[in-house]
Order: C-alpha cells, then structure tokens, then sequence
C-alpha cells in the first residue's frame, strides 16, 4: 500500500470530519493499526478538528448538570451501584438487603411476560408471512419448471432443424444443381430449381418464382427419362419458395425436370399445356 | 480546558469506570461546553440541546466500559457521542438538506453578542478562522461534521462531482489547521 499517497487521498480528513463511509471508516482502522503513520495523520488532523469544535464551546445551562446527577442517583438505587465507587462484588451484595428488591422482581416478570407474549405474536406473523411467501414461491418455482420444459422442447426443435439444415448444406454440395426456366412466352421470369443426386437418387426443390396456385391445385415435379416423364411429387409451395422441398427420388437416367401445375394431390401424367418451367440437366 | 487538569486522562477514565460521581462531576465541569457547543450547533435549538446533552452524559456515564483507551482519546470518544447522538436526534426530526444550510448559516450562536456573554467561548480565535475559512471550506467542515451530511449530499450542495468531494474536505481542513497554527 502507498501510504503517502493514502495519507494525502483526504480519506483521513474525511473521516475525522464524520464524512467517511462503514466501509472507508473500517479501512482506514484497519490501516491504522498496520501503518504508525497513517495513526499519528489521524491523530494529528483530529487534534486540530477537535481543537476548532472546542472554541465553538457553549456554558450548558446549570439545570442540564443537576438532572444528569439525579438520573444517575436513581440509576445507582435501581441498579444498586454504590455511590462511593467500588467493585462489582459490593454491587451484588447490595442488593438483599435492600427492600426495593421485592418490587424490582415483579416488574421484571410483567416485562420478560410481555416480551415473551410479543415474541409469541412476533412468531406467529412471521410463520403466516413465511406460509404465504412460501406459497407464492411454490407457484413462481412451479412456473418456472413449466418455463424450462417449454424451453427444453423448443431447443430440440432447433436442434433437429438445425441437424436437418446442416445434412442439407452438405448434401447439397455433392448434388447437381438443375435449374429450371420459364417454357412459355406468356408467362416470363418464371424460375424453380431442382438439386439432385444421381447415385443416392435423392432430389431437393427450391422455388425462386412461380405464380401461387389456385387451392384446388398444385405444383408437381417430373423428372424425363428417356422421354417419358417420371412422377417426381406434388410439392407445399410455401416450404418450397422458403427452402427445400424434399422429393420422390429420381433414377440415375434422368435428362430433364420440369414443372407443371395439376390438380391437388397430382396427376399420374403431366398436364403438358400447364407446364411452367422446366431445365435441362448438365452433361 | 484553560485550567490545569487536576486529572490525568487514564485517572478519569478510572474514575469512570469505578462509578466515581466526583470523577464524573470532574468531567462534567470540564467537558461539557465543548459538547454542549456541538450538540447546540448540529440541532441549533436550546431545549432539545438540553435534553440531548443530558442524554450524551447519561451515554458516558454508562457506557464507559466500551470506552476503548487504545482506540483514541476519552475526549474524542465523548466528542463522538454527542455528535451521533445530536445527529440521530436531528435525523429523527427529519430536518431537509437546504434547512441544515439555513441552520448553519444563521447559527445564532456565533453572533458576538452571544458569544461574548458565553465565557466558555474562544470567540476570538473562533473569529479569526471563520474569517480565513472561505464559505466553501466552511460550509463543506460544517455539514459534514455538525449536520451529519453524505458525501452525495455535499456533493449536491456545493455542485461538484462526488468524486471530488474528500479532495474538498482535504483542502478545506488543511486550511483549517494552516490558520488554528498561526494562532
């Protein structure tokens, strides 16, 4: 500790000013004791704060000295504290003989009986207050394991996405990416996309932009096989043109995809007047 | 305390501690001004002045067995008596901050009418500092030591940041002590 600089820091002045903080007051004691000159600092500055207190000095009036003495006269009979000054043993002694003894018993009781009632009433609030507060804590902490399970499901729910998510970004850098444009005039800028694995057959779908189908209707891929157009699934518009569409596989042969609008659930064979986008698969 | 001692400190806190009444007469005599002045000046109104005076004495008398040589002087001790006990009595009274500057600067008891009336008063040296104190350094010794104030509290009255505040009280009590040398 730089004591100097702790002697200079005014934490000394404040003290003796009855400024300082516990906590200030309870280091700068303890400092006293380890380092003699941040003691005789002290001193030093209380000798003056004291001297400028006593010059502000004021003659009490005299009544002020003759009750303190008869207060302390009383005490010294109550207490039986011997007048002359004395030890402790004089001051048991006293007190047998003393006839106010008697009296001084029963009013002890009355107090001890009344502290003892108050304790009682004292007891019984708090174990009320203790009651409902812990019935209040029972509801919180039932609340909160509610909370926590609800948290506990939610985070598996991620967890699962996020699984889901990362084997679909690694799939999809071993799969062809197949992109599909728009087939008639009529309806231009149209683009869907298809991924797929030829030896694991797997395909995933993403829409970039189709027209939203009428409800009764629904999007279907296909995949073209030697010219012949091969089922590849009716798709959920939303998950798609947010994301991935998983579809049925499709075998390795496959030179084409394309896309068509059917009626809900799908059709065993595209509607090819209703064929939107379609795009060939890369060599 | 002009007058020689006929008591050394340790002799009246033996004294004390016997329940000696003419050792505590003694100590009456000779300290009671002092801490009659500091109770006066923290509540600034004489009956309650009274009364807490008595009480501070009553304090002593009982608790002189906490009295602990090796933690200061008697007079310090006594000191911190009556100023705790006249600053929980003003607490209890619940005086604001602004009313405590008002008190501090219509301190009645400094008007030289009345201190001249009053012997037990150093009234000349007491002028002196007050006239080499600026109010500053004044007020920030007085409201800490007579009006119980916080450091915030201060901070607040004088403006300044609170960090500020103990690097004030420094300066201030070093000014303090600069004029009480030259005295």
């Amino acid at each position: 500790m730089d004591v100097q600089r702790y002697i200079s820091s005014g934490i000394i002045e404040s003290f003796v000013a009855g400024l300082a903080t516990d906590q200030e007051v309870r280091e700068l004691q303890a400092s006293m004791v380890q380092f003699p000159e941040i003691k005789a600092a002290v001193e030093a500055v209380q000798l003056d704060m004291e001297r400028y207190v006593n010059m502000q000095s004021v003659t009490p009036p005299e009544v002020v000295k003759d009750r303190v003495f008869q207060l302390i006269n009383n005490e010294g009979v109550e207490t039986a504290v011997p007048v002359s000054g004395g030890s402790y043993s004089e001051e048991e002694s006293g007190y047998p003989d003393e006839p106010k003894v008697v009296q001084l018993v029963s009013p002890v009781w009355k107090y001890v009986a009344a502290a003892a009632i108050i304790g009682l009433l004292a007891s019984v609030w708090m174990n009320v207050q203790y009651f409902n507060s812990s019935n209040e804590w029972q509801g919180k902490y039932q609340a909160l394991l509610t909370d926590k399970d609800k948290m506990m499901a939610d985070n598996q729910v991620m967890q699962t996405r996020m699984d889901e998510s990362e084997k679909m970004l690694s799939t999809l850098r071993t799969m062809k990416m197949v992109p599909m444009y728009t087939v008639t005039p009529t309806r231009p800028g149209l683009l869907a996309t298809v991924y797929w694995n030829p030896k694991s057959e797997e395909v995933l779908l993403t829409v970039n932009n189709l027209p939203a189908p009428a409800p009764d209707q629904q999007y279907q891929l296909w995949g073209i096989v030697n010219g012949k157009p091969v089922d590849a699934g009716v798709f959920d518009m939303d998950k798609a043109s947010k994301g991935f569409a998983k579809m049925k596989t499709m075998v390795a042969g496959a030179q084409m995809f394309a896309i068509t609008l059917e009626k809900k659930g799908g059709s065993p064979t595209p509607t090819l007047t209703a064929m939107y986008v379609a795009g060939k698969v890369s060599g | 305390m002009g007058t020689a001692n006929t008591y050394t400190e340790q002799e009246l806190v033996q004294g004390l501690k016997a329940r000696d009444q003419q050792i505590f007469g003694y100590l009456y005599d000779h300290y009671s001004p002092a801490l009659y002045g500091v109770v006066l000046k923290v509540l600034n109104d004489e009956n309650t002045a009274s009364d807490v005076l008595q009480e501070v004495f009553l304090k002593i008398w009982r608790s002189i067995d906490k009295y602990d040589t090796e933690k200061g002087r008697l007079f310090t001790w006594m000191l911190n008596i009556a100023r705790n006990t006249a600053i929980d009595s003003l607490r209890s009274k619940g005086h604001k901050l602004e009313q405590k500057i008002q008190e501090l600067n219509n301190d009645v008891y400094l008007q030289t009418s009345q201190l001249t009336v009053q012997p037990a008063v150093d009234h000349l040296g007491l002028s002196k500092v007050l006239e080499k104190l600026n109010k500053e350094q004044r007020t920030i010794i007085d409201l800490a030591y007579y009006k119980g104030c916080t450091q915030e509290e201060i901070a607040r009255v004088l403006d300044i940041p609170l960090g500020t505040v103990k690097t004030r009280m420094r300066n201030a009590i070093i000014q303090l002590r600069n004029i009480l040398k030259q005295l």
